[in-house]
């Protein structure tokens, strides 16, 4: 399976060039002399909005057929302690399971919470990846955990280790740019791992940076939030089956026994670059995130995932709660789930 | 269109009105156990001539004229500095001696007036005299006048350490005596009373030079001034009742067939746009003019010298456009129209029933919001760009002056003023009753609105030409240095500073905690209100001026690369761009299902919400840089650089 390489390159615009001196210029210059520079000092890797497009659908798992549903057993929970009240706070529980009928985990996921207390405190941090490789290829595992260190580390380093720093010098890469930046090292990094071997994965980002969710995205992985009694996707799948609908040639009932459901539309690590959906969204008071593998959505309903993610428990409960469900309808498939509880 | 009603004439009108309005002297009153009142002889903005008769002489009559002047500050401090002021610069006048220089016999200070004994001339002022004449006054009068004006103009201007500047020449100052000689009347002291009150600008519109418009009072002006005297006198066409600045426009020889080119090229000269291509002083002009009545045939170019052409050619004077030419392919007209003295680049208020707009020609204007009438104006001592803000019976304006001024909405009367250390671009923010703006002198400041009490000012190491945005903790604004600041709204603490690659001129705009701003390095910055921390940037191709507006999840911004753009707020994304074809520098606004904003291809648009599709365009023939204000009924407030203000229809 070969993906067409889109003839689109960057634009020289980022030349890195630091302009050292400004003098001031008055609202009646004429700004047609004003040739726009590399707005932001610090970084200039980053990559360009307008990537190529990656389009030609891709075949991931062969399908499987529904068996007996497998019996598991329970996973022990840590107790986590509820929230503080005033205090903002975030705590996740994350499973990451092959389930009951694969041989391999290939999923990957990361979690990364940071509180810092004292005096100078430091605004909530959390980093929650999910990272579902494709098994139809030959090491999903190993594109999903390259996908996802990868990206994690390059969020670390551009956004949290400069928190720690110093926070006087505001951070001057936008926080979308850093994001879509790791996605794209992280794509590059799986598909110079072995370029031949037509490894892929879907990654899905969620930072959490003050009450302010930030989100990039490419695959068919989810991200839900449940707030305000209402549960709401947040990512939308970059699959077939999705487009199918979005032009109105599928309706969501059909596309839950559609044949082809798990065709990718997109995926990390398929070609030199990858287009990556980045947005970010205020969130509310208090709420829960769920990012999860298909191996989830693809075999439990929304009002069901609704229904786990409102019962007051832990966060682990919870995490273990999704985990059970796709558990008891099969497990065809690896199990990822991301739960995390904030409170800002 | 509506061109002398809203001009010239009203401001005549108004100069009358408070003539009368003030109670003045009676005759019979007696001043200094000297001076008694015989009768008036007129009113100006801030004084009053009264024709009085001096006791001292019990014998004869002795008349003299009295100019008394209002000390309105009512501060004692400022009255003591006023009648300071008054005092040495009537010293002054005292020492000058000069024929066509009234005598400054006396003067004094009563309770709240200052006087000014000067000898009476009995004649009358050209103004007068021009009325009674059916024919334009020929050449040689002509010369003959200005050569004796430039010569008391040279007393005037060589006078040490300072020159004293007339200010203010124009017919109805220069009185013709009963010996056919020529007086100066009506000194430019009047000025120092106008401090903390009402009045008009100093000079008059229609004679005063391009420069005095915006604050300076120069010998050269005085001599642009003359220029534009002399062109009245010989083409009998009122420059108070033309646009500004288009002596060019109407060469004296169409209306006077006596006039030489060499004439004409003297006073073209003198009436240029930049003061360095006027006659370097009175006493060039005088000799020029002694020239020209020697020997009437001498070749131009041996008379006056380098620099005639361009000074006919008039830089600076492009030709100004009849109002309101509209086009066959508009789809809508204007409501009302008003049309003031200078260009329009600042975005208008309104309140009660008002329209406020501000305007490069010192004026803050008040119009009726259903017809555009003026309701009052209000003088600063400089151009204003800034937007006016109003706040409960106040409005707050900015000025090239460096003053923030707090006036009534109702009587167009100052309540307090504050002065900052550069000019005022920057439109003011009210919130929890204190305001909030930048200046040119780097500072961000915040005053209590009532009596304009400074709570604090924070250093922003450049100029803030960037209106503030303040929310309930902090105040937000951008920098010519290329900064977006975040202050703590109580303290003025920096929360939070993020930098840009070039000026931050447009305005922030919140929206869900999140500080959208556009800069000269062409990028559009969302940026996290707590924190400062960019979320995203948009490249535009070109400098944005603009500030962006944002609504339902959109944000709508123009870039001097002629777009308009509209951005997803949540990823940055470009959704439509509606492409003009000059900068679109004015900031869009969103009314219904409609976008308005301006550009500098001299059209308001308006565009649909969703896909930026074109509704109408309406052409004003001139940049239009000020950004469009909807009152509730969907009217659109709009000014050019044409100088007139367009009401028009949603």
């Amino acid at each position: 399976m070969t993906i067409e390489k889109s003839a689109a390159t960057n634009e020289p615009e980022d030349n890195g060039i630091e302009q050292t001196s400004e003098a001031a210029v008055t609202p009646e210059q004429n700004l047609d002399e004003n040739t726009p520079d590399a707005p932001l000092s610090g970084e200039h890797d980053m990559a360009q909005d307008d990537d190529p497009k990656t389009t030609a659908p891709l075949a991931r798992n062969s399908f499987v057929k529904v068996a007996e549903v497998a019996k598991t057993r329970p996973i022990i929970t840590k107790p986590t302690e509820p929230l503080l009240d005033d205090e903002p706070a975030m705590q996740a529980g994350i499973r990451c399971h092959v389930g009951a009928r694969r041989e391999r985990n290939e999923d990957s996921c990361f979690s990364f919470v940071s509180e810092v207390g004292g005096h100078f405190k430091m605004q909530p941090f959390g980093l929650f990846i999910v990272a579902d490789g494709m098994g139809g290829h030959a090491d999903g595992h190993l594109a999903s955990k390259i996908a996802s260190r990868t990206a994690a580390h390059h969020i670390i380093d551009r956004l949290y280790l400069p928190l720690l720093e110093d926070n006087e010098r505001v951070m001057q890469t936008p926080i979308q740019e850093v994001l879509e930046t790791a996605v794209q090292r992280a794509n590059r990094a799986v598909y110079e791992y072995d370029p031949e071997m037509d490894s892929g994965t879907t990654l899905t980002i969620a930072l959490i940076l003050g009450r302010r969710l930030h989100v990039a995205h490419v695959g068919d992985s989810r991200l839900y939030m449940y707030a305000n009694d209402k549960l709401e996707p947040i990512t939308i799948d970059h699959s077939l089956v999705q487009r199918l609908q979005d032009v109105g040639q599928l309706t969501a009932e059909e596309a839950t026994f559609y044949r082809y459901g798990h065709i990718l539309l997109r995926a990390v690590g398929q070609s030199e670059e990858v287009e990556v959906d980045t947005y970010m969204r205020l969130l509310p008071k208090s709420g829960i995130l769920m990012l999860c593998s298909d191996g989830v959505s693809g075999f439990i309903s929304d009002a069901e995932i609704a229904e786990i993610l409102k019962q007051d428990a832990s966060v682990n409960t919870i995490a273990d709660g999704i985990f059970s469900a796709a558990m008891s309808v099969g497990g065809f498939d690896n199990i990822t789930a991301v739960v995390i509880e904030f409170k800002l | 269109m509506g061109r002398l009603t809203t001009r010239q004439l009203p401001g005549k009108k108004e100069r009358k009105q408070k003539g009368t309005q003030r109670v003045g002297l009676q005759p019979g009153d007696m001043l200094q156990d000297r001076y008694r009142i015989v009768g008036s002889l007129g009113a100006g903005g801030f004084s009053s001539v009264y024709q009085a008769r001096d006791m001292r002489f019990p014998n004869v009559t002795k008349l003299c004229a009295v100019k008394e002047m209002v000390i309105s500050a009512p501060d004692p401090k400022i009255r003591e500095l006023t009648i300071q002021s008054f005092e040495r610069e009537a010293s002054m006048l005292a020492m000058l001696d000069h024929p066509a220089i009234p005598d400054v016999s006396d003067y004094f200070t009563e309770k709240d007036r200052s006087y000014l004994i000067l000898d009476l001339i009995r004649g009358k002022d050209l103004d007068r005299w021009l009325e009674e004449q059916t024919e334009p006054v020929d050449q040689n009068t002509c010369i003959e006048w200005a050569i004796q004006l430039c010569d008391a103009l040279a007393h005037l201007h060589n006078q040490k350490p300072k020159p004293i500047v007339f200010r203010d020449m124009k017919p109805s100052n220069i009185m013709l005596d009963q010996h056919n000689r020529i007086r100066l009347i009506d000194f430019g002291i009047a000025k120092i009373f106008e401090g903390g009150s009402k009045g008009t600008m100093i000079g008059t519109e229609g004679y005063s030079p391009p420069e005095q418009y915006r604050g300076m009072a120069t010998p050269a002006g005085d001599i642009y001034a003359l220029g534009a005297t002399l062109h009245h006198l010989l083409t009998n066409q009122d420059p108070r009742l033309e646009p500004p600045f288009t002596f060019a426009e109407r060469p004296i020889h169409t209306k006077n067939s006596t006039v030489s080119p060499n004439f004409e090229a003297v006073i073209m000269r003198c009436l240029s746009y930049d003061p360095t291509e006027r006659y370097e002083n009175a006493t060039a002009l005088k000799e020029t003019l002694q020239s020209l009545q020697n020997a009437n045939a001498t070749p131009v170019s041996q008379v006056i010298g380098g620099g005639m052409e361009t000074a006919v050619s008039m830089p600076g004077q492009a030709p100004t456009q009849d109002a309101i030419p509209v086009p066959p392919s508009n789809q809508i007209s204007p409501i009302w129209t008003f049309k003031c003295e200078d260009e329009i680049r600042s975005n208008v208020a309104i309140a009660e029933g008002k329209v406020f707009v501000s305007v490069y020609d010192n004026n803050l204007y008040a119009l009726n919001q259903k017809n555009g009438g003026i309701v009052w104006k209000f003088p600063t001592s400089d151009g204003v760009g800034a937007s006016p803000c109003v706040h409960d019976g106040t409005i707050f304006i900015g000025s090239s002056d460096s003053r923030m001024y707090a006036i009534d909405v109702h009587t167009g009367r100052q309540k307090w003023h504050y002065t900052t250390q550069g000019p005022i671009y920057s439109s003011p923010k009210v919130r929890f009753d204190h305001l909030f703006f930048g200046s040119d002198d780097g500072h961000l400041y915040a005053l209590n609105v009532k009596q304009g009490r400074k709570a604090w000012m924070t250093n922003a190491f450049s100029a803030v030409r960037s209106t503030p945005y303040v929310d309930d903790e902090r105040v937000y604004v951008g920098t010519e240095g290329g900064y977006i600041y975040c202050m703590d709204l109580s303290t003025g603490k920096t929360n939070w500073q993020a930098q840009a690659k070039r000026a931050v001129t447009s305005s922030p705009v919140l929206y869900d905690d999140v500080v959208v701003v556009g800069s000269l390095d062409a990028t559009v910055y969302a940026l996290d209100a707590a924190t400062g921390w960019a979320i995203w940037r948009f490249r535009a191709r070109r400098p944005i001026i603009s500030s962006p507006t944002v609504h339902d999840e959109i944000v709508y911004i123009g870039s001097s690369d002629g777009s308009l753009y509209a951005l997803d707020m949540n990823s940055g994304r470009q959704l439509w761009q509606f492409e003009t074809k000059g900068q679109v520098n004015s900031s869009p606004v969103v009314s219904q299902n409609a976008i308005y904003f301006g550009s500098t291809d001299g059209y308001v648009y308006s565009i649909s919400v969703k896909k930026g599709e074109l509704r109408w365009k309406f052409n004003t023939n001139s940049p239009v840089i000020s950004s469009p204000i909807v009152d509730e009924e969907g009217t659109i407030y709009i000014g050019s650089t044409n100088h007139i203000l367009y009401a028009l229809p949603a």
